[in-house]
Order: structure tokens, then C-alpha cells, then sequence
């Protein structure tokens, strides 16, 4: 890179940009003293103002192991606990990445996901600084709280369409809720944790899924759990389509491993339709979603396969490029992939992978439980089974 | 991309049933706009509501914007510029006729206007891309849906405002009506308690008023309040029963009892209330009805009143009549009985100085002839010593010390045998009449002392008389009370026999009334009267345990009332004179007992002449040791009272002590007649006053040794 010969001051500047590698560790062991002598040595960084933590449920981490190490870090940080994070092209099932965020982020945490009380809009507005300034907002959110749509609306009321959105659910394949979220106050459960950053993005966000059949009518559903569609039990329903139209049983086999191939969509006007990725079935019959299904929506049952699927990594790769062109060589893809795709691509999912790691830039990002980002210029969702990537100067 | 049909049902139907969920207004736009982009994958929206304010020109507010800081939206903000630039009524209505309305911004981002009639209007901001023409058809459909449920949700909240502010309205009436029932509640307990107290209040007064007006009702003294024109307001019952006014008999007076020889005082008296000031220590005289003056001491005491001129003047008046009356009787008393004491010793001296004279006088009438020269000096010595002698007498009984043989007797009857003599010697210009009571008067008294009560009585009445006029005479029984006896020392109340004399004379004024009892004191020319006769009846009077009064005024002649206690049992009894012997003289030994050395030379001569043997002894002690000596021999004792060292009545008892049978007879030229009676008693045989004639004490003796 052609640079002038600078002036001393200017020296430092030129420095600087050519220090804009990403600042990153990644801790293999999944040990918290190996995580806090990561930690400690960003906080002696001069480079570094704030953490952005990326770590493995396999850890094992809980509040009492790690809260001493968040809650001493002199640096603002925001992090969670997810499935599997990913480095590269790989994903690791134990282990952290954390990431030195060169720009002091302004974080705040909004306790209640699943508490119906709490006006999530008012509760980020007073939450926000009055003075922040922000281009990229990360989101991670506990993927088990059961008003994450609450949330969505209440951040996109606060800060529209200034920011780019990026982030996801976190917690554990267990799909016990326990606390995944990482800030300064601890391990929390049942939160949110938002850092705005003054840092450029561009964020892409696709599926693959198409319709299998549908649309079916919601006519009964609470939160994240869908009670009957066209007036029947969700699960009798489901089961009947996808019998008729897929010849499958369910009979003796499990749940999960048949319906994350086929998920349920909602539609909405020129985009791709919203996943909600079904976790679980009830005695009576409904169904549990990651993310909210609002009653009398309409919805699909999609149906995806593994090319369809890197075709649209591929695609939110282009858009995540095409909406932030001024981004640096440097600058690291931010990726959360959905979990349910790992495990609904299997081994193909390394093709996903490498669709991102052929960009030729860092890969780090986590299997999430549930996406959020705002695809362009258009509405903020919670996205399940999806891929949204960002390509942002940390 | 164009939406599928049923694709776009499904998101219009989603956006309708967003649409129709809720009739809260901030909830419904909030739901409505949010389904909107988020369906509409838009990038911003808003709902601007038409705001009609009474003091503000017309315009559009966004009661909720997607974000909530669209305005830092500069496509949003371009787009909104398409509004009019002066919102006046004709350029909104102008602009609303032109919905729906398409743009695009220069960023590229296309906006879409839908009416929300007649509440205002939907924009929605899409970014790189655009909304289908039939969308934005079927959309309008929506806007106006959602227009109408706007409308519904302002009619609803104007209904709610309207209940709400009933509600807040009636809840304050509510409130109102409950404070206003607590007020009356506890402003009627509070009257109520302020009636009853002012009810107990009213009652205390009442009976406090009652108590006062019982209480001055029942005021032994009378009371008159008067105001301050001095014109009375009330008038207690003790006051009419004293003076007989009513308060109606005062209607046009101001103080009609106040009478004339009040003088000066009461014109004070009638100042002082004028003033408002409280009259006090002050004796003035008053008229009762019947025009009878009454002295009455006034106390005042003046009640204030709110106003001034209602002041009250309470005059307590004590009538104090009696009082004078009663005093003056005790000052009288008290003179008389000075005097008494004091012509009592002169008396008394005189007596012994008589005896001498009287005694040797006689002793020389035996020796000397009657006839010859020195016989007439000695009988002009005896009639002048025996004048002397009833002066002295005169002045005894004036004195009360005279000597009264009381006795059961009908004073009917010595009123008769009085006026026997009166009609012999009185003159005939004199009338007398008689009123006597038809059954006996028994008294017990000495008849003769009262019938010279009667004749000095009677003497004097003719004297007031010179041109003659009537005497009367009345007696009859009265019952004395115990307010009359006051005054009278000795006096008990009981049944008396009244007499009264009285004339139709000259009278005589109250300043004579009070002397007329005093020794000496004689309004009759000098010769015409001794002045012992009305002090003899006054004493003789006193000794009969009676009162004598006297009531005159010049001009209305006089009345003498004497009241004798009746005998108790009013028993006629036949008076017991004593035997009288004609033996005067005896052979038997007699001691006499006396510190004079000339009585006892006088009596010894006398009763040696009588054949008699005396022993003289000079005093008590002696008397006794002579007796004790020699009482075999000695016949009587013949004692004398006044004397120094034990006294006669000691050696009396002493004599008696030593021998029960011992006669005594006592001389005593100054004795009481309680003195007398009392020595009598003790066991002697009879009382002889000095100073005796020599016939009487030879008398007496051989009467106490003959007994």
C-alpha cells in the first residue's frame, strides 16, 4: 500500500491504519483462568476500549465461575454463550473468541425478556445514552425469552434505520434456559445485552428455505408457541403435511431431528419469509419456536436443501459487501448462522463455511440460536435458521 | 416483485386484524404501524393525526412514528415536505384529496401517503424497492379502515374522556356529597352537641336564674332592682311583704317609698343609681303602703350589662326598725339599770341614816311628852323622817330593789279597787272608762305596788289633761312573742295580762318618751311632782317580771301598756296575810347581827324596852361563834345582810349547819327581793327592810319567835 511520506504527527495516523487488524485471541481450552489472562491482557491493550466475547456452552461456564472475571473487567464488554462459535471456517464446540473493540462501545443490558410488563421500547430509550454515537448495533439476546419480537420492535422504534443491526440468540441445544448472556453485571438469564458501536457494517441476511405448503392460518398461539394452525393442534397439523407431502413419520423417531428440515415461514412483502425453526412439541399438541409467531399470521412450512442454502450464504455475503463497500481489506466477517442449519446441512455445512472464508477475510462468529439483523433498508426480525453475516471495521 | 394474490390477502388480512385489535388509540396506532412496515418490509412509517386545537391553527401531529425519531430520517422528512406549507382547513382538505400519494426522495426512497380520512394521514417509507400499484390499491382500503378506527377509538376516547370525566365528575360529586354528608354529619352532631350543651347551657342558666330569682325571693331581706332611670325592675317577695308596694305600683314612679324625712340621703340615694353607682352603708326611711316609716339600711350592688344604660341597680334593704327599737329598749335598760344601782346605794345609805333618826326619834317620843314643845319638834322629825323614808322607798322600787309580796292575784280586781280611789281623786273633767277583761287576769303581784302604778299612772294622765279628757283603762290577756321579749331583759314570751292606760292629753314627743322612766325627771312645774312616780312603775313593773311601754306623739294623747306574766295555771289564790299578834315584846335572848354600830344601838334600845336581852355581835364570824356558844339561850337571831367579812347569807348557813332550828330573822336595808327570797330559803323566818318602825321589828320578832 502506497503510503506519503507523513509528517511526525501524522506518523501516529498512518500507524493506526495499519494497525486496523482485528485485535483477537481465541482460547481453545474453554478454561476461564485462560479466558481471564485473555481478558486481562486486552484490558493492559492501549489499543483496546471494550470486549466483544464469543464463548462455547460446552464450557460449562456459570455466573458463579465467571461472573468474578465480567464483573472486575474494567472494560466495557459484551458477549455471549452460544452452541458453537466459529473461527474461520471451522467451528469449535469449546473454546472463546474475544475480540478487542478499538471504539469504547456504549453498553447497556435490558433485563425481562419474558417479563409481559416491562415496554421494552421505553426501557431502551432510557437506557441509551444521551450521547452515543452509532453505526452498528450488536444484539445478543437469550434465545429462550418468549417477547424477543418486543424487543426487535423496541430497538428498530429507537434507532430505525440509522444503524445496522447485527447479532443473535444465545443459550444451549439443551434448550434449557439458563443465563448466556455476558455483560459487566455477570452472567445474565432472560436479557439482552446491546453495545452500540461508531463503527462501520454491512449486513446481509438469507435462508434458502421455500414453501412447501402453506399458507396455513395461525388461530391460536402464545409467544414463541404455537397452539393450533387452521384450527387444529399445530403438531396434528404439521405432522399431516408433512406426511402426506414428504411421506414422513414420526412415529419412534425424534422430533427436533425431523423439524429442523422443515421449518415454518412467515411472509412479508417483498423479502424472503421469516424462519421460525420449531424446537419442541407439546402434550397437546403445539409446537415451540424460536421466536414469536403472532396469532392469526399466516405461515408456511418450508422446505430447504443444502445447495439452496449455501446459495443464500453466498447471497448474504454479496449483500453484506454491497452495503458497506468502504469496508477495509481488513475488516473480519461477523457471522451467526443459525445452529439448526449446521445440523440441517451436516457435513455441507462446511461448504457455508467456506463460502464466507473464501471472502478472504477473519471469520468469527458463533451458531446461534435464532439471527437478528435488518436486511438493507428494510425491517428489523429475529430470523431463525438463517444466515446473517456483517462485514464490520472492529 | 410482484406479490402472489394470496399472498397479499394474507398480509392484508394480518394488517386488518392488526388494525381492529384494540380501541386503545396509542396502542392501535402503535400495532397498525408496526404490522405496516413490518409487513410492508418498509424502512420508516408514520401515523400523522389531524390536530385541531381551539387556540391554534390546524395541523398535523404523528402521535407515533416508526422509528420514533423519524424526523432524523432525511427521506422522511423530504416526504413530509409534500404537505401543505400553510395548513390552513382548505389547503389540508386540498392535500387530502390528493391521497394516495407516491414519491420518491433523492436517496431513492419511495414514500406512500394514504388517507386516514377524515383524522389525517399514513406515510410509509420503502427503500430500494417499490410498493406494487396493487398494494398501494389495497391499502387504501386498510387506511380508511384504520381511519375509521381511529375515529372509533377518538369517539370512544371522547366517550371514555366523556365517562371518565362523568365518572371523575360523579366520583367528585361523590366525594362531594360524602364530605358534604360528613360535613352535615359532623356539623350535626356538632349542632347537636352544641344544642345540648347550649341546651345544658340554657337549663344551668335557667336554674341559675331560677336559683338567683328563688334565692332573692327567698331573701329574708327585701330586694328592688332598679335601672339606671331608678325606675324598678323587679321586686322580691320579702320586699312587697315588708313594704306592701308591688312592682305594678311603680309603673309611672321612681322611687315612691323613699319617704320625706329620707332628706338629703335620698336624694343621694336616687343619684347613686342614676350614676350606676352602688349605694352603700347608708340609712335611709322608708314608706310602705299603708304610709308607715320603716328604717331601712341600704347595700347596692350594680349588675353591668352589654349595654350601659342596662345597667342594674340591686338595692338590698334591711329594714332595721325593730333593730332601733330593740336597741333603744337596751340602751334604756342599761340606763335604768345604772340608775337603779345608783339610787339603790344612795338608798340604801340613807336607810341607815334614817334608821338612826327614825329609832332615836321614837325612843325619844316615849320619854318626852307628846305635848310639850319638844313632843311637836319630835313629831315634825318623825313625819319629815317618814317622808324620807317613802322617798327612799320610792327610789327602791324605782330602782327595783323595792320589797314585792308577790302574790296569785286578779289584776281585774285591782283595777277596780284603783279606780275606786281614781274616781274619789282625780278631777271630774276627767272620764274614766274602764274595759276589763270578763275572766280573771291571775298575776302573780303585789297588789298594792300595782295599784300605785295605776294611780301614778292615772295622776299623770290627768295631768296631761287640763281641760279634762278620758282615761281609759282595758286589760285582757295577750300572748307575747319572742321577737317582742327581745328587747326586754327578763322578758319570756307566754301568756300576760295586757293593762293599758291611756289618756287623749297633750301627749308627748319622743324625746320626753325616752326620760319619762327616770328618776326624777318630771316635765311638772317644781312642787307638782316628786318625778319617781312613772320610775316607781317602771320598777314596780320590772319586779312583777312585766313591761311597762309608752307610746305618745304630742297632741294624740298617750298610751301606757304593762304586761304582768299570767300566773302559771292562772290559780286564784286567796292571799295568805300573816297572822298579825298584838303581843309585841318577850323575855327571850336576842343576838343581833349588824356592822352599824348605831342600828344596833337603835334596836337594841327597841327591843330592851320590849323586855327582850340582846347580844350585839359585829359581824358574821363573830355572830357564829356567839351562837355556837351560847345557843341554849339565844331565841333568835335577827341578821343583817350587808356586812363585811362571810356576808349574812354565809353565816346564815352556817348558822343553819349548826343548828337546823335556829330562827333568823333578816333586816336588810338594801335587799332584792330575789335576795329576800332566797335568804328566806335558806330557812330564815321572815325579811324585815330598815329602816323598820320600832312596832314593826317588835312585831316581826315576836312573829319569828312565836312561829
Amino acid at each position: 500500500m502506497f503510503m506519503p511520506v507523513p509528517e511526525v504527527g501524522r506518523l501516529l495516523i498512518f500507524f493506526e491504519v495499519n494497525a486496523l487488524e482485528p485485535i483477537m485471541e481465541i482460547e481453545h481450552t474453554g478454561q476461564v483462568e485462560a479466558l481471564e489472562a485473555i481478558c486481562v491482557d486486552f484490558e493492559r491493550h492501549a489499543d483496546v476500549a471494550g470486549l466483544l466475547i464469543l464463548t462455547c456452552d460446552a464450557n460449562g461456564y456459570t455466573p458463579e465461575l465467571l461472573d468474578p472475571l465480567l464483573t472486575s473487567c474494567c472494560l466495557p464488554l459484551i458477549g455471549a454463550v452460544f452452541p458453537e462459535i466459529i473461527v474461520g471456517n471451522k467451528t469449535l464446540i469449546q473454546g472463546s473468541i474475544v475480540v478487542g473493540l478499538r471504539q469504547r462501545p456504549d453498553i447497556f443490558s435490558i433485563a425481562g425478556l419474558s417479563d409481559q410488563s416491562v415496554d421494552f421500547e421505553e426501557a431502551i430509550c432510557s437506557a441509551i445514552p444521551d450521547f452515543c454515537l452509532g453505526q452498528t448495533v450488536l444484539v445478543f439476546v437469550d434465545a429462550f425469552g418468549s417477547r424477543l419480537a418486543d424487543l426487535m420492535e423496541g430497538l428498530f422504534n429507537n434507532f430505525g434505520l440509522e444503524v445496522n443491526y447485527l447479532g443473535g440468540g444465545s443459550g444451549s441445544l439443551s434448550f434449557n434456559q439458563k443465563p448466556c448472556v455476558l455483560t459487566n453485571q455477570g452472567m445474565l438469564e432472560d436479557a439482552a445485552v446491546i453495545a452500540l458501536l461508531d463503527v462501520a457494517s454491512g449486513v446481509g441476511v438469507q435462508h434458502g428455505w421455500s414453501s412447501l405448503a402453506g399458507p396455513y392460518k395461525v388461530t391460536e398461539s402464545t409467544g414463541c408457541t404455537i397452539v393450533s394452525i387452521d384450527w387444529q393442534p399445530a403438531y396434528t397439523l404439521y405432522k399431516q403435511v408433512l406426511s402426506e407431502q414428504q411421506g414422513i413419520s414420526f412415529a419412534g423417531r425424534d422430533f427436533y431431528a425431523i423439524a429442523q428440515n422443515y421449518p415454518f415461514g412467515l411472509r412479508k412483502l417483498d423479502a424472503e419469509m421469516v424462519v421460525r425453526d420449531p424446537l419442541t412439541v407439546g402434550a397437546a399438541g403445539e409446537m415451540t419456536c424460536v421466536g414469536e409467531v403472532p396469532e392469526n399470521s399466516y405461515l408456511d412450512i418450508l422446505i430447504g436443501d443444502v445447495d439452496t442454502l449455501v446459495d443464500a450464504a453466498s447471497e448474504a455475503l454479496r449483500f453484506a459487501l454491497h452495503n458497506h463497500t468502504a469496508a477495509s481489506e481488513t475488516a473480519p466477517l461477523l457471522l451467526f448462522d443459525c445452529v439448526s442449519r449446521s445440523a440441517f446441512m451436516e457435513d455441507e455445512f462446511q461448504r457455508e463455511l467456506d463460502v464466507f472464508h473464501g471472502s478472504g477475510r477473519r471469520v468469527i462468529g458463533a451458531l446461534t440460536l435464532g439471527e437478528i439483523a435488518n436486511c438493507g433498508k428494510s425491517y428489523l426480525e429475529l430470523f431463525n435458521k438463517t444466515t446473517v453475516v456483517g462485514v464490520i471495521d472492529l | 416483485m410482484s406479490p402472489s394474490r394470496s399472498e397479499l390477502i394474507q398480509i392484508c388480512y394480518e394488517i386488518a386484524l392488526a388494525i381492529n385489535e384494540t380501541e386503545d388509540m396509542p396502542r392501535l396506532l402503535s400495532q397498525a404501524l408496526t404490522m405496516l412496515v413490518r409487513k410492508l418490509n418498509c424502512s420508516a412509517g408514520g401515523i400523522h393525526l389531524l390536530d385541531i386545537e381551539p387556540d391554534s391553527p390546524p395541523g398535523f401531529k404523528p402521535p407515533v412514528t416508526i422509528p420514533r425519531c423519524s424526523e432524523r430520517i432525511p427521506s422522511y422528512v423530504e416526504a413530509l415536505a409534500q404537505l401543505p406549507i400553510v395548513p390552513t382547513r382548505d389547503a389540508l382538505s386540498f392535500f387530502a384529496d390528493k391521497l394516495p400519494l407516491c414519491g420518491v426522495c433523492q436517496n431513492g426512497d419511495n414514500y406512500y401517503f394514504f388517507d386516514l380520512l377524515p383524522h389525517g394521514f399514513l406515510l410509509l417509507l420503502k427503500s430500494e424497492s417499490t410498493l406494487d400499484p396493487i398494494v398501494v390499491k389495497e391499502l387504501r382500503p386498510l387506511a380508511a379502515k384504520l381511519g375509521q378506527a381511529i375515529g372509533t377509538c377518538l369517539q370512544r376516547k371522547a366517550l371514555r374522556e366523556s365517562v371518565d370525566h362523568f365518572s371523575m365528575v360523579s366520583e367528585e360529586l361523590r366525594h362531594y356529597q360524602e364530605s358534604l354528608e360528613e360535613m352535615v354529619e359532623d356539623r350535626t352532631v356538632t349542632l347537636k352537641q352544641e344544642m345540648a350543651e347550649r341546651r345544658i347551657a340554657e337549663e344551668e342558666l335557667r336554674q341559675s336564674e331560677e336559683q338567683h330569682r328563688l334565692f332573692l325571693q327567698q331573701l329574708p331581706d327585701p330586694v328592688v332592682v332598679f335601672n339606671r332611670q331608678c325606675i324598678p325592675q323587679y321586686i322580691n317577695k320579702a320586699f312587697t311583704d315588708s313594704f306592701g308596694w308591688c312592682l305594678d305600683d311603680f309603673s309611672a314612679k321612681s322611687f315612691p317609698l323613699l319617704h320625706e324625712e329620707s332628706g338629703s340621703k335620698g336624694d343621694w340615694l336616687r343619684q347613686q343609681i342614676g350614676k350606676g353607682e352602688s349605694p352603700s352603708g347608708i340609712e335611709v326611711n322608708l314608706q310602705n303602703s299603708s304610709h308607715q316609716v320603716l328604717r331601712v339600711a341600704v347595700s347596692g350592688i350594680m349588675t353591668r350589662q352589654r349595654r350601659r344604660d342596662d345597667d342594674l341597680q340591686v338595692l338590698v334593704l334591711r329594714d332595721v326598725t325593730e333593730q332601733h327599737r330593740l336597741e333603744a329598749q337596751l340602751r334604756h335598760s342599761q340606763k335604768m339599770q345604772a340608775i337603779g344601782t345608783l339610787t339603790g346605794g344612795i338608798a340604801h345609805d340613807f336607810n341607815n341614816l334614817l334608821q338612826a333618826i327614825s329609832g332615836y326619834t321614837q325612843l325619844l317620843q316615849r320619854r318626852i311628852n307628846r305635848k310639850s314643845r319638844e313632843g311637836s319638834f319630835l313629831d315634825s322629825i318623825a313625819v319629815s323622817t317618814e317622808r324620807a323614808v317613802d322617798l327612799v322607798k320610792q327610789l327602791l322600787i324605782a330602782s327595783r330593789r323595792g320589797e314585792s309580796r308577790l302574790v296569785p292575784i286578779d289584776l281585774n280586781e285591782t283595777v277596780e279597787q284603783a279606780v275606786k280611789l281614781l274616781e274619789r281623786t282625780l278631777v271630774k273633767m276627767v272620764r274614766i272608762e274602764t274595759g276589763l277583761q270578763e275572766t280573771p287576769l291571775i298575776v302573780d303581784g303585789d297588789a298594792g305596788q300595782l295599784e300605785q302604778v295605776i294611780l301614778n299612772l292615772s295622776n299623770n294622765a290627768q295631768a296631761a289633761m287640763p281641760n279634762g279628757g278620758g282615761l281609759t283603762l282595758l286589760t285582757k290577756e295577750v300572748m307575747l312573742e319572742e321577737d317582742f321579749c327581745l328587747g326586754y331583759d327578763g322578758l319570756k314570751p307566754g301568756a300576760y295580762a295586757l293593762l293599758s292606760v291611756s289618756d287623749n292629753g297633750i301627749g308627748m314627743s319622743s324625746e320626753v318618751i325616752e326620760q319619762i322612766f327616770e328618776p326624777f325627771f318630771t316635765t311638772k312645774r317644781v312642787g307638782e311632782g316628786t318625778g319617781l312616780g312613772l320610775s316607781s312603775a317602771y320598777g314596780i313593773v320590772r319586779n312583777h317580771q312585766g313591761v311597762i311601754l309608752c307610746e305618745s306623739e304630742p297632741g294624740r294623747g298617750t298610751l301606757f301598756s304593762i304586761y304582768l306574766p299570767l300566773s302559771a295555771g292562772m290559780v286564784r289564790l286567796q292571799p295568805q296575810e300573816r297572822q298579825e299578834k298584838a303581843t309585841a315584846g318577850g323575855e327571850e335572848t336576842l343576838l343581833i347581827v349588824d356592822d352599824e354600830q348605831a342600828i344596833v344601838e337603835i334596836a337594841r334600845s327597841i327591843l330592851e324596852a320590849g323586855g327582850y336581852r340582846v347580844i350585839r355581835a359585829a359581824n358574821g364570824e363573830e355572830a357564829l361563834e356567839i351562837y355556837l356558844r351560847r345557843k341554849s339561850e339565844i331565841s333568835l337571831v335577827i341578821l343583817d345582810l350587808g356586812m363585811p367579812g362571810m356576808g349574812g347569807e354565809k353565816c346564815l348557813k352556817a348558822l343553819r349547819a349548826a343548828n337546823p332550828k335556829v330562827r333568823v330573822l333578816v333586816a336588810s336595808g338594801y335587799a332584792s327581793k330575789e335576795q329576800a327570797q332566797r335568804v328566806l330559803d335558806l330557812g330564815a323566818a321572815a325579811f324585815v327592810g330598815k329602816p323598820y318602825r320600832v312596832e314593826t321589828i317588835l312585831k316581826e320578832v315576836r312573829l319569828a319567835l312565836d312561829d
